[in-house]
């Protein structure tokens, strides 16, 4: 079962200020700076607005329109307040963001009698303590619940299975799928996908010849199975580069500190890299010296890489010979880009045995200690000058 | 300083030279070239570091001397002038070009900043076939790593047993072994690893198939000597990877194709690949090869299916197809075989007129997606 909370910003503020019901209200930044719509009341979005909107656009559409800069600690307070209901109804509540939850029902909805009962008790109890409506849908899996939660919106209730799903789902556009934003739109529009259920219509191989692992999560979905969270094909897309970059403290001319700096910027990309899972194919580096001359030189390597050693060996040749000794340096920066997936299109080594394996095993044990207790547990030797 | 030669004696010289020039350095005095006018004779000279060539000629000077020129900006006057006999005249700080219709100066960079060419120790020396060598290189050098972190893998190795001698690069994804024989090299059996640099460069100095190139073996260095023109290079450090262990010794799957049919289409569908990975897919059954490539980006598919003549279980796998390009143009002949055992192990590739023995290449596949 998902449960989203119905315009949960402006309900809140609404509530708060009972002369604001019925007007439309528009929660966000600032107007007089460039923000945002972070959320409105369903009498603003008649007009047209939307979340992510820039707040200028939704003035011009709905000059009458409340705006609202929001209480971050209100809502968070509130949120708190909902967890504690919805923890009377089922055993497994997961939050998954300020104003939505996924909630197990298997079995225990028979407390109530039916789903309906529950569902309606719990709406009555949230809306008595805190005067907010919220929609619910309720689903085999969680992304088709999520999915069926937004079709009656406000206060609604959808309870749909596979079948449901498919007829509801399966004449609409791609971007009905949750987590399909335009980007991953265009590029299934670009191979003749169009519907759901054009998706559907495919096998699991040829999406994945396409979008890799993505491809499965898109088969998953559109034949209404569970999936686990995987990062969205557009957020994938515009991992286009990782970069760290240090002014340092004083400026330096001793070449093992310019060094030992270099070491501790490619280790911070590197670890990026394993937790995106991507391997980057070009390495720079950007330096800076005292005379605020900038400059930035790469090197595309053809073995793409996430380990600190080659990218810093790369980074160190990269280095013009005058920083150090005669040029003092005030910047550097390592960046890596055209990054690939890890997973996928993997070339296969003749040699792996030895260094590739040894240099990627002890990163991974490096990585599992930093996860444990802290990025600054364990150090490379180099970066402590 | 002062000497005079003729155009295009100096512009031939200046291009063989400017190869070594490094285009990008982290070392400025690099882009120069170092004329030293001596008895007679004229010595000009450019180093990489790793690399250095010296070209010594008979020369008209006048007056010797040593100057330090911007390498590409000297080439381009130079190779502007219309032929005629051209004076260079100067200090170490400033030179003045004369030509038939007017003079151009250039300053000089100092002659003391000028990397010091190396002094080699000298081990042995030989002299070798020129066309054996070029050969050499020509179907070696290609496959050489360019990453920092394997550096044996960076060169070419260099290595003889009896009346043999072998090449054999790699970077790890694909490899090239040749293997000559040459009477020779008796008594030679150290192996040498030796950056492509200096070796790209031999083939394109001209010089009659019969001539011999002098070898000299140093500690550390290397140094071709053709003639007018001296080549020094560094040696990298090894040891080299046990490269013969990774040849497999039996393979159960054989496929016999027209090279090319097979390099057009890889070229073709290799088109739609991923910029970044290039992969190229390869399904062979029934004595037909498909190859196949499908891209997001673009919302593309290619496909294209080859007859072939094939031993062996249906199998697929992945390329990068830069590198089966690559591999293509080094194989003589018109059909090429490629050997296969399984799709994660490395394949075969040689030519049906040459003896694998003598040549092949190994390619490793991609993991493709299942």
């Amino acid at each position: 079962m998902h449960v989203d909370m119905d315009a949960f910003f402006a309900a809140f503020e609404t509530r708060n200020m009972p002369r604001l019901k019925g007007k439309p209200v528009i929660v966000g930044g600032d107007p007089r700076f460039r923000s945002v719509v972070s959320t409105c009341s369903y009498e603003a979005r008649e007009f047209g607005v939307h979340s992510g909107m820039p707040i200028k656009k939704a003035k011009q559409l709905c000059p009458e329109a409340v705006i609202i800069s929001g209480t971050l600690r209100g809502y968070v307070y509130t949120s708190a307040l909902l967890q504690k209901i919805f923890s009377n109804y089922a055993p497994k509540v997961q939050p998954i963001s300020v104003d939505e939850v996924v909630m197990d029902i298997t079995g225990c909805f028979r407390i109530f009698g039916t789903v309906e009962n529950l569902v309606t008790q719990m709406k009555a109890q949230i809306k008595k303590e805190l005067d907010i409506s919220c929609s619910v849908g309720i689903a085999p899996v969680r992304i088709l619940a999520k999915m069926a939660s937004g079709e009656n919106k406000p206060d609604g209730l959808t309870i749909i299975d596979v079948d449901d799903y498919k007829k509801m789902f399966y004449p609409r556009p791609v971007d009905a799928i949750w987590g399909i934003g335009e980007a991953t739109k265009k590029l299934l529009e670009k191979i003749g996908l169009y519907t759901v259920g054009d998706i559907a219509k495919k096998t699991e191989k040829e999406l994945k010849a396409y979008f890799g692992k993505y491809g499965t999560f898109l088969y998953m979905v559109s034949q209404g199975r569970g999936v686990s969270k995987v990062h969205s094909f557009e957020e994938r897309l515009d991992e286009k580069s990782m970069s760290h970059e240090t002014t340092l403290t004083v400026d330096i001319n001793d070449i093992d500190k310019i060094y030992s700096t270099l070491l501790w910027l490619s280790d911070k990309v590197s670890m990026r890299l394993r937790q995106g899972s991507f391997l980057a194919r070009t390495i720079s580096v950007k330096i800076r010296s005292s005379d605020f001359e900038t400059i930035t030189r790469d090197k595309t390597v053809s073995h793409p890489t996430d380990q600190c050693k080659l990218i810093f060996e790369t980074a160190k040749k990269l280095l013009p010979r005058k920083y150090g000794p005669s040029v003092k340096v005030r910047l550097l920066g390592v960046k890596v880009s055209n990054l690939i997936e890890n997973e996928e299109n993997r070339q296969l080594s003749l040699l792996e045995d030895d260094v590739g394996e040894k240099m990627s095993a002890s990163s991974e044990a490096i990585d599992s200690i930093r996860n444990r207790y802290g990025s600054s547990a364990i150090k490379l030797a180099g970066t402590k000058l | 300083m002062k000497f005079n030669l003729s155009k295009s004696k100096l512009s031939g010289y200046l291009q063989s030279i400017l190869q070594i020039v490094p285009t990008k350095s982290t070392l400025p005095i690099l882009s120069n070239i170092l004329f030293e006018a001596l008895d007679n004779k004229l010595k000009i000279s450019a180093t990489d570091l790793e690399v250095s060539i010296t070209a010594t000629f008979e020369c008209n000077v006048t007056k010797k001397g040593v100057a330090v020129l911007p390498a590409r900006i000297l080439f381009d006057i130079i190779k502007e002038l219309p032929e005629s006999e051209i004076t260079f005249e100067g200090t170490p700080s400033r030179v003045e070009i004369k030509v038939p219709h007017g003079s151009y100066k250039i300053a000089c960079a100092s002659a003391d900043d000028f990397p010091k060419l190396p002094t080699v120790n000298i081990k042995k020396q030989i002299s070798l076939d020129r066309d054996h060598l070029v050969t050499m290189i020509k179907k070696s050098t290609f496959a050489c790593s360019t990453d920092e972190t394997r550096p044996a893998l960076n060169g070419v190795l260099w290595s003889t047993s009896g009346d043999r001698m072998n090449m054999v690069a790699t970077d790890g994804h694909r490899l090239a072994k040749i293997s000559v024989e040459n009477k020779k090299l008796q008594g030679i059996a150290e192996d040498i690893i030796i950056p492509p640099k200096v070796l790209n460069v031999i083939p394109k100095f001209a010089g009659e198939s019969d001539e011999e190139i002098g070898i000299i073996f140093g500690e550390h260095n290397i140094i071709f000597n053709l003639g007018d023109i001296i080549l020094t290079s560094r040696l990298i450090e090894g040891p080299y990877p046990n490269y013969e262990q990774v040849i497999p010794a039996e393979s159960n799957k054989k496929l016999i194709i027209s090279k090319e049919e097979l390099a057009g289409a890889v070229r073709r569908v290799s088109i739609l690949s991923n910029s970044l990975t290039h992969q190229v897919r390869f399904a062979v059954k029934n004595n037909t090869l498909t190859i196949s490539t499908t891209n997001a980006d673009v919302g593309g598919e290619g496909k294209e299916a080859i007859p072939c003549d094939y031993i062996g279980d249906a199998i697929e796998l992945g390329y990068n197809a830069l590198y089966v390009s690559d591999i293509l143009t080094k194989i003589e002949g018109e059909e090429v075989i490629i050997e296969l055992s399984s799709a994660v192990a490395a394949g075969i590739v040689y030519s049906p007129s040459i003896p694998k023995e003598e040549f092949l290449c190994l390619i490793m596949p991609l993991r493709l997606a299942e």
